[in-house]
């Protein structure tokens, strides 16, 4: 049975990655990936907040440290492509840390508010600062080549995008299903009971905040990339409740809910975009019927039938 | 007799009133000690203060020679002491194994660098820590309820898996607030039974009772409360035959019951 299961999702992956990029489709080709970069995030997220009980509305200030550091090193500076994603990444994770260890040492929703404001202080930042290029953005970003492989069509690039998300939602499973990872279900469930069994609580919750922003960076290097030019409004709060709005939706404890929320919310988020403004409306209005009918996300209604199934089946 | 643990005047104020106030004692190695007292007299605050949740107001907390007060609980967990609490705060949305795998925290060291390896590194730890768990609540009697969420246990099993919580991780001290709290006296003999064999294994145990049924069958000396002081510390016999003990227990009846049924049953 667990055989044919990891035959299964084998097979799920590989098709997940051939057939948009075979599909020889612009369209199709951009929608997965932009999926796949709101897998990484929601993953990212999913573990920071469903997981680890603590919400970051700051996850698109880290995917914006992360895009513009990679494009300021790589296309500017001409640093390695991946040493310029990883630089990154850990300028996002540096920033999550300095902002998580005062703000994670209190109980309570205070990392909600924290990043808020670091959100909205960063969206500034993006907006007004000279290596960001300002409101304008920066253009002329070209994709590159890696290992002697060109990666300038952007199926070629969607490969890169795809197998990143397969290594993020790895990474997540492993997390979770680890010694600290059971250590962050325990803070999110309590708090006290953690600590006396002998969990550092502020270590690891400031651990994990760095991580998922990290995560974040990441994805927002590989998206300067794919969009080849990047601008503040990509960076702002909408997209943090965006990620968040696919963690909702796909179910905030797994990972899997993660992904089908990304899936579900980018192809949606393509299909309104015609609609301007009236989009978040039906964004909200979502939220709260996946919020009161469906506490744990739509990936609970495949969980549920499942063992329906299997109960009839024994 | 070597101490364990010794408090020294440990006084705690909350609001200017003390909660606790001077209390001095020891808790010799590997013997059960009862902590007990009327209700408010001071005995959750006294393991709050032992576990680090509170700091004194005054005074301190040495474990194996060590000065430990006012370290954050989960250093003071490190060096060997565990807890169980009086309302129960397990993790209810996850199952009783799960519970008890999360206590064995201390008995790993892989941290997030390793959980990122995957199964391949961290393998052998993850299923030495399985096997303590599983080894923890067969111990409590748990093993056929291992895949049940803690929300869903009954408070007599509640009570039973935070002991199994606490001890997977094999500390050498033990707090146990209240464990027989709400239990039948069925579960409370299989409780009673459970400490004893934790004491055999060399444990100690500081056991915090306010009705005495099973701090008198099982201890072999018991410190008493009243009003934030230690009213005296004797074998179980002393301490039931010492006046004021009955007397500071009037408020609530209970050793005055006790002792008028004994009289009953003896002058009959």
């Amino acid at each position: 049975m667990a055989h044919r299961n990891t035959t299964l999702t084998l097979a799920a992956v590989a098709a997940a990655i051939v057939i948009p990029a075979l599909s020889g489709n612009g369209y199709v080709i951009q929608v997965a990936s932009l999926a796949a970069i709101g897998a990484m995030m929601a993953v990212s997220l999913g573990i920071l907040y469903g997981h680890a009980g603590q919400l970051s509305f700051a996850h698109a200030a880290f995917y914006g440290i992360g895009a513009y550091t990679a494009v300021v090193l790589h296309t500017q500076r001409g640093l390695d492509f991946f040493l310029s994603l990883l630089a990154g990444a850990a300028l996002a994770g540096l920033a999550a840390f300095v902002v998580g260890l005062p703000t994670l040492r209190l109980r309570g929703n205070y990392l909600a508010i924290a990043t808020m404001a670091l959100q909205l202080g960063i969206s500034e930042v993006f907006v007004n600062a000279k290596i960001t290029g300002g409101s304008v953005g920066i253009f002329g970003i070209v994709r590159p080549a890696v290992f002697g492989i060109s990666l300038e069509s952007p199926a070629a690039y969607y490969v890169l995008l795809a197998l990143a998300a397969v290594l993020v939602f790895a990474l997540a499973q492993f997390i979770v299903h680890s010694r600290p990872g059971r250590a962050l279900a325990a803070v999110r469930e309590d708090e006290t009971a953690a600590s006396v069994i002998g969990v550092d609580i502020i270590r690891y919750k400031v651990s994990i905040f760095t991580i998922t922003a990290m995560i974040a960076g990441l994805a927002g290097g590989l998206f300067a990339y794919q969009l080849e030019y990047v601008s503040p409004e990509s960076f702002n709060l909408d997209w943090s409740i965006a990620v968040l709005s696919m963690v909702i939706i796909g179910g905030k404890r797994s990972a899997l809910g993660a992904v089908i929320g990304a899936v579900i919310v980018t192809i949606v988020t393509q299909l309104l975009f015609s609609m301007g403004e009236l989009q978040f409306l039906v964004y909200g209005l979502w939220i709260i019927l996946i919020m009161l009918f469906l506490p744990d996300g739509l990936v609970s209604i495949w969980r549920t039938s499942y063992r329906k199934v299997r109960e009839a089946g024994s | 007799m070597t101490a364990l643990l010794s408090v020294q005047e440990l006084t705690k104020l909350f609001g200017g009133v003390a909660a606790v106030d001077r209390v001095s004692f020891a808790l010799p190695k590997g013997k059960l000690t009862g902590l007990i007292g009327p209700n408010g007299s001071g005995k959750s605050t006294m393991i709050n203060l032992i576990s680090g949740l509170h700091s004194p107001t005054r005074g301190t907390v040495q474990f194996k020679g060590q000065d430990i007060t006012s370290l954050p609980p989960h250093r003071i967990a490190c060096l060997g002491i565990a807890r169980t609490f009086q309302l129960l705060r397990l993790f209810g949305d996850l199952s009783a194994f799960e519970n008890v795998l999360i206590g064995a925290h201390l008995r790993g060291k892989h941290g997030f660098a390793a959980a990122c390896g995957g199964p391949l590194l961290t393998g052998a730890e993850e299923r030495r820590l399985h096997d303590l768990a599983r080894e923890a609540l067969e111990f409590v009697g748990l093993g056929p309820r291992a895949g049940v969420k803690a929300k869903l246990l009954t408070s007599g099993e509640g009570r039973l898996l935070e002991i199994a919580r606490a001890i997977v991780a094999e500390p050498e001290l033990v707090l146990l607030d209240e464990p027989a709290a709400g239990l039948n006296s069925a579960e409370t003999g299989v409780l009673a039974e459970k400490l004893l064999s934790l004491v055999e294994r060399g444990k100690t145990l500081l056991l915090v009772d306010h009705h005495m049924s099973l701090v008198m069958n099982v201890v072999s000396s018991v410190i008493v409360l009243a009003g934030g002081r230690v009213l005296t510390i004797g074998t179980p016999q002393e301490v039931q035959a010492d006046g004021r003990v009955i007397e500071s227990y009037l408020g609530s009846g209970e050793i005055y019951r006790r002792h008028r049924a004994k009289r009953e049953v003896s002058e009959h």
